[in-house]
């Protein structure tokens, strides 16, 4: 065990919205090849067969409206442009997002990215500690069956918004935590931001829930769980007379809102100088949002579970879950990772696969030893505690985040 | 008007005390952290008036915090006709209500776990 493994007494996940690796971080590849982003020259076809390339004019708002579809068939379209699915090209994506307002010249849109300078937080912790080359979201749809992998490492066989699952096997890791003694925490934003987590742990099992502000104590207190979950302000919205910007970064909210959301998750733990040495803190994005990402998702392991015709909107399919989304940004924060690790992904010298079960995968794991009651998918995910190392930087080497 | 008188008085060159001279740090100076500065987002960010149907994640959370509130007991339900539901900033009004309800509830007492199917 290294020593940064033997310090490490919490572990902090904050996950963002809808937006896949090259849109965020694939400006990165200009500076250091090793970051699997873009080379320039990706393009997809257009609907009148014209090549749309990728370009680095993505804007923090306004651009991506009507949100691009993400919801089963729309990504299947955008991953195989209507081909076999035994060879995704990456090529479905201008059409995709095409088909939501019928405007050729916004469609190209989609295959724009943010340069480096734009996004100094999530590019500046990329750069500075652990950026993965290979974590994919969990099934290629949207929002709330990709969560339910981080919260349950699996779906319970949805691959749509409509999840009802309490009370089923496997547990949530929160609850395995709670159960075995040790501390877990989810905290959403404020109670008119909620939580993803509403018919479920919400509704069923609230103290399991904090809100930011008490995010920011335990923090400052030494008071954090184990294990937390961090979830983004969803929504612009009045709190006690002030305005609250969403900072969850999903199309239309404004990107750089979320930066400094991200930006204070990590100085209320950099500030906190035990914490600091004792935390390890993941910020990954729980799938693409319809946005351009040029990896091909690979196969995964089944997890038991499958979708027939009738819910995967796609006529004659049935997914049976052996296969990944689309790839999001995911980064490693610690002292005892090395400045400028690249995890390498699929394709790639020792190139390694995560997806959002690796993250129940590494707590469990970390904290609970072996625990057989989870799918054979969260079993057999690629666990990320390795990445810390016996040596803990110096204060001097690790970025403050000003405002 | 009069001359001002010149000075006869010599110069006084007063030694200087000598300058206190810092003993030699024992320990290494701390060099700063890189600072990085996050820019803020442009005023026009903020719009609680965006219309629901362009947020398709708000859009189904309300649907599930509707589900939600049908478990509550009659005395916690908000009322809220979530039909009258048309912008983000009134998607956040009703899911605050609910939240705090849900929290108020104490949740539900837990169940015989199933296995999933």
């Amino acid at each position: 065990m290294t020593a940064g493994l033997q310090n490490l007494k919490h572990v902090v996940v904050l996950m963002m919205e809808n937006r896949s690796f090259d849109h965020m971080l694939g400006s990165l590849r200009a500076e250091n090849p090793r970051i699997n982003g873009l080379t320039g020259k990706e393009a997809n076809l257009d609907t009148t067969n014209e090549p749309a390339p990728v370009k680095p004019q993505a804007q923090f708002q306004s651009q991506l409206d009507p949100d691009p579809n993400h919801h089963f068939p729309a990504v299947h379209q955008q991953i195989f442009d209507g081909g076999s699915i035994d060879k995704p090209t990456m090529g479905g994506f201008v059409k995709s997002y095409y088909a939501e307002r019928k405007d050729v010249e916004h469609s190209r849109k989609i295959m724009y990215y943010f340069p480096k300078k734009k996004l100094p937080v999530i590019t500046g912790l990329a750069t500075n500690f652990a950026v993965f080359n290979g974590w994919f979201s969990s099934i290629p749809g949207p929002t709330l069956c990709n969560r339910a992998f981080a919260h349950y490492g699996t779906s319970f066989g949805q691959v749509s918004m409509n999840i009802f699952y309490y009370h089923k096997e496997p547990l949530s890791i929160y609850e395995r935590l709670v159960n075995a003694g040790h501390s877990a925490k989810l905290y959403y934003f404020d109670q008119a931001s909620s939580t993803m987590e509403v018919v479920n742990l919400l509704q069923n099992q609230p103290q399991l829930f904090g809100t930011y502000d008490q995010f920011l104590d335990d923090c400052k207190l030494g008071k954090l769980p184990q294990y937390s979950f961090v979830e983004p302000n969803y929504t612009d919205h009045e709190w006690d007379g002030g305005a609250r910007i969403a900072s969850d970064q999903h199309p239309d909210h404004d990107v750089q809102q979320g930066e400094v959301f991200i930006a204070t998750v990590y100085n209320a733990i950099r500030q906190n100088p035990d914490l600091w040495k004792s935390t390890a803190l993941l910020i990954a994005y729980d799938e693409h949002g319809g946005i351009y990402d040029h990896v091909p998702p690979p196969g995964c392991p089944k997890d038991g579970f499958t979708a027939p015709p009738d819910q995967t909107g796609v006529p004659g399919l049935t997914f049976e879950f052996d296969r990944l989304g689309v790839r999001v940004p995911a980064v490693l924060v610690s002292p005892w990772i090395p400045k400028g690790t690249v995890v390498p992904g699929p394709g790639e010298p020792n190139g390694r696969v995560f997806e959002h079960a690796s993250i129940p995968a590494t707590i469990t794991k970390f904290f609970l030893g072996d625990y057989p009651k989870r799918t054979p998918r969260e079993i057999q995910a690629a666990t990320f505690l390795d990445l810390l190392s016996d040596k803990m930087r110096p204060d001097s080497d690790c970025p403050v985040f000003n405002f | 008007m009069a001359k001002a008188k010149k000075s006869t008085k010599a110069k006084v060159h007063r030694a200087k005390p000598p300058k206190a001279k810092a003993p030699k740090a024992k320990t290494r100076k701390t060099k700063a952290p890189k600072a990085i500065k996050v820019p803020k987002p442009a005023g026009t960010a903020y719009d609680p008036h965006r219309p629901l149907e362009k947020n398709q994640l708000i859009h189904s959370q309300v649907r599930h915090f509707q589900e939600a509130e049908t478990q509550l007991p009659e005395h916690l339900r908000t009322g809220v006709n979530v039909a009258d539901i048309k912008t983000e900033g009134q998607a956040s009004h009703y899911i605050r209500k609910v939240t705090k309800a849900l929290h108020e509830s104490g949740g539900r007492p837990a169940q015989k776990v199933e296995k999933a199917t």
